[in-house]
């Protein structure tokens, strides 16, 4: 398991350096004159050229991006161009915001999602299950920004339950009524698709053979269920739930600029639109780092339910 | 049987949760929305000026101000001021008694000379040094006198300078004691509101100075929430958690028609042209540039990109600017087809024939619906257009190459004419001059009202130079865009002409 881990964090090192080249990169492939495009005609030629220095397009791309490394390995992602603060700074700031979201979003996705599935194995073929199947099909296709905004439209505005705005004052009441639509907005895809693989995997663990032995026993259903075949019907969920993980970090986006929420998404976004490249650069990084590591602990859970991993 | 259990405490505390109403629409403040987060509170290092401009002006006072709803200059902290003969000196007198926030002392010359002087230094590498190009120091006289010395009377002094950004007065000992960095972010003014709290939210909040030297102002509290996204604004408006937003052109009639709220349209101050590459062929023939002038129709511009919703311009400047002239309206339909055939013919093309052009515009589906639309217009009368769409970068690398024919532009504008007028003088040929254009009587009208403080002189300048473009038929002015307002109809809000919201004069 040890060795397996070691070699799972020695594969994070090219793959941070990549996306380092790749986003130290952006300031050549943005086409135009970077200090034209981020000041527009306002800028002197000497703002211009501390621009430049900033950005590190003063010296050869080698230089510049050897630079770029050195300083992010010290920690030092640069100064906003904008905000006249710290990149790390303003990213530290809104993080959190970001990660509780995708947590309580994925945990919503997870708890409902496996509800739904076992509810609709259970119910084979019945009337319910036609109507869960529906269900489930419905929210893995609503793309998140719609369902955000029929949230905010139905429960903010019609029925003034939920406020569609910001991420409240901190104290755990408001940060978790703060955190209701958007947790559920970001969850309705991945419910009906966590809901979809459980019900799948559910109804071709319970043909098995064992399952069958269990009955013969005569251990009540539930138990069989929930003790034995739940066990390994989670197999497949668990896999993806690092990937789901990426895909909600991705959805974020959409959720924090529509309840207007600070978050790490809505930093990148805004940041875009203002062509505050060193935010978006750290903000990237961060979001790389997130996911890779996302990656790495649902391999991690993966090899604990399934033993053959640890072995190869 | 713990599955059961767990499902139905989550089940319990969603419910209690729902329960809790929602705070932002209890509290006694008055929430407003602004287009952008704000970047620093720091008057000297503000980049974009115009969305900052509300929570600046509620927080700090500049020796002038515009009075309400004008571009009137009427003075602030001022009470009185002298210009010298030469326009290079000018002695002003500020009004007794004033206090900073949170008991930073009195409002003295030093202040001022301060706040003036470290935008202009060097090293304080301030974006706003060029407002102020022309001041060489600030001389005290006593604590309330005090003098500002110019190396040439500076034209845009009192019209943007002064009342705008750069003018406003922070408190030296404040700055000096806190440094230039957490200044930016526990701003010390002397204005209607106090700064209180900038959270992670990205909201400012401020709350009443109950000093203040001028009308006292009306709310306890004052929260700034900056909502990126127009439909976002909308639906908080509804629901009640912002009181004075921004509509969408797509809703502004269902929502404003609402009992709950009142709305209105005005001018944005930015300036939506398409401009002629005057510099070579085939466009640097007037006679064809006017037949264009003809063929090409604004309003159907209007309706197809603004819903109808937005003025055609007439100038670069809004009305209620400092020489403004309203130029010519070129209407098909005044002339009849028949006299714009027949400049064409003269242009050297006659029925239009073999004529092709290539018009460069932003790759966005606004900018995309007016380039088919100018398509359209000019296909009637047999010209082609080559619409080409593309990223910023990329255009402004054709604008300044002059590698097009045609190009839809939008410039921001200030409340200064000379700023606004600078894009079009020669030696921007090359840099934002979209037009390509070259007028010496242009460029000398332009240099002569830069530095005199007459405001006839600079009228009539500007007027005449208004008159060169449209002589030139080197474009077409489209719109100033629109801005939309929306507030709870139980509220009073004051607007500039141009339609941004001045939080300390709203009413209940």
């Amino acid at each position: 398991m040890l060795i397996y881990l070691i070699k799972r964090l020695i594969w994070i090192i090219p793959t941070v350096l990549t996306v380092l080249l790749i986003l130290f990169s952006l300031s050549y492939l943005l086409p135009g004159e970077p200090a034209e495009i981020i000041l527009g005609p306002r800028a002197t030629s000497e703002m211009a050229a501390e621009l430049n220095s900033r950005l590190g397009l003063d010296k050869p791309w080698y230089q510049g991006y050897l630079t770029y490394l050195k300083n992010i390995f010290k920690g030092d992602f640069g100064r906003s161009i904008f905000r006249d603060r710290l990149v790390f700074d303003v990213i530290i700031e809104v993080i959190p915001h970001t990660i509780i979201l995708t947590l309580v979003g994925m945990g919503m996705a997870i708890f409902n999602g496996v509800l739904i599935g076992l509810l609709a194995a259970n119910y084979n073929n019945s009337f319910f299950e036609k109507f869960l199947t529906l269900l489930s099909y419905i929210t893995a296709s609503t793309p998140t920004y719609i369902a955000g905004v029929l949230l905010i439209f139905l429960f903010s505005v019609k029925f003034n339950l939920i406020p569609s705005i910001g991420a409240g004052d901190g104290s755990f009441i408001s940060t978790a009524h703060h955190l209701i639509g958007p947790a559920i907005a970001l969850s309705t895809g991945w419910t009906g698709y966590i809901a979809r693989l459980t019900r799948s995997s559910m109804l071709e663990t319970l043909e098995l053979d064992f399952i069958e032995t269990e009955k013969s026993f005569g251990i009540p259903r539930y138990y069989i269920i929930y003790k034995y075949a739940l066990k390994k019907a989670i197999k497949p969920i668990v896999a993806v739930i690092g990937l789901g993980v990426g895909r909600l970090l991705g959805g974020a986006v959409f959720v924090e600029v529509i309840f207007n929420r600070p978050g790490l998404g809505r930093l990148i976004v805004d940041s875009v639109h203002e062509r505050d490249l060193p935010v978006v650069r750290g903000g990237v990084l961060v979001a790389a780092i997130l996911f890779v590591f996302a990656n790495l602990a649902a391999d991690i859970s993966y090899a604990y339910f399934d033993p053959r991993i640890k072995q190869k | 049987m713990k599955f059961k259990v767990l499902f139905k405490l989550t089940l319990l505390i969603m419910i209690l949760t729902l329960m809790v109403t929602p705070g932002e629409a209890q509290d006694k403040s008055l929430n407003i929305a602004i287009p952008g987060r704000a970047q620093t509170l720091d008057p000297a290092y503000l980049q974009r000026v115009l969305s900052d401009w509300p929570v600046m002006n509620s927080i700090f006072n500049g020796l002038v101000k515009y009075k309400a709803e004008t571009f009137e200059v009427v003075p602030d902290l001022a009470e009185e001021w002298k210009i010298s003969d030469s326009g290079k000196e000018i002695i002003f007198k500020l009004k007794e008694g004033i206090r900073f926030h949170k008991n930073y002392g009195e409002l003295t010359a030093e202040d001022v000379k301060f706040s003036f002087e470290r935008i202009i230094s060097e090293k304080a590498n301030s974006p706003e040094a060029q407002s102020f190009f022309s001041l060489e120091s600030v001389e005290i006289i006593d604590k309330y006198n005090f003098k500002l010395i110019l190396n040439r009377p500076m034209g845009r002094l009192f019209t943007a300078t002064l009342p705008f950004n750069a003018g406003l007065i922070v408190s030296k000992r404040a700055v000096e004691e806190m440094g230039k960095d957490s200044f930016a972010s526990n701003p010390v003014g002397t204005g209607p509101y106090v700064f209180s709290s900038w959270d992670v939210n990205n909201n400012i909040t401020l709350i009443k100075n109950e000093k203040y030297f001028d009308n006292s102002a009306e709310f306890e509290e004052i929260k700034f929430m900056p909502m990126t996204d127009p439909t976002s604004q909308e639906l908080a408006l509804q629901s009640g958690e912002i009181d004075i937003g921004q509509l969408t052109l797509d809703n502004y009639d269902k929502i404003s028609k609402m009992e709950k709220f009142d709305a209105k349209i005005y001018p944005d101050l930015a300036i939506q042209y398409i401009a002629f590459n005057t510099s070579k062929e085939p466009l640097n023939n007037k006679k064809l540039t006017k037949a264009l002038q003809y063929i090409i129709n604004p309003e159907e511009i209007l309706i197809a990109a603004f819903a109808g919703k937005a003025e055609k311009a007439y100038s670069i400047l809004l009305p209620e600017m400092i020489g403004y002239w309203k130029a010519p309206l070129h209407r098909l339909e005044d002339v009849g087809e028949e006299y714009v055939w027949n400049l064409l013919k003269e242009a050297g093309y006659p029925e239009g024939s073999g004529l092709e052009l290539k018009y460069i515009t932003d790759a966005n589906e606004e900018r995309r619906l007016i380039a088919a639309l100018i398509q359209d217009q000019l296909s009637r009368f047999n010209i082609k257009l080559n619409i080409e769409a593309l990223e910023v970068g990329p255009k402004i690398d054709l604008w300044q190459s002059g590698t097009y024919d045609l190009t839809y532009a939008r410039f921001t504008n200030t409340i200064d004419p000379g700023y606004n007028f600078q894009w079009n003088l020669s030696e921007q040929i090359g840099k934002w001059n979209l037009f390509h254009w070259s007028n010496q009587e242009y460029d000398k009208l332009w240099q002569d009202s830069e530095t005199t403080l007459s405001e006839e002189t600079r009228s009539k300048n500007y007027k005449k130079m208004q008159q060169l473009m449209a002589e030139d038929s080197i474009g077409i002015w489209v719109s100033h865009g629109v801005k939309t307002p929306a507030w709870k109809s139980d509220l009073k809000p004051v607007f500039s002409p141009d339609g941004v919201i001045m939080p300390w004069l709203i009413k209940k």
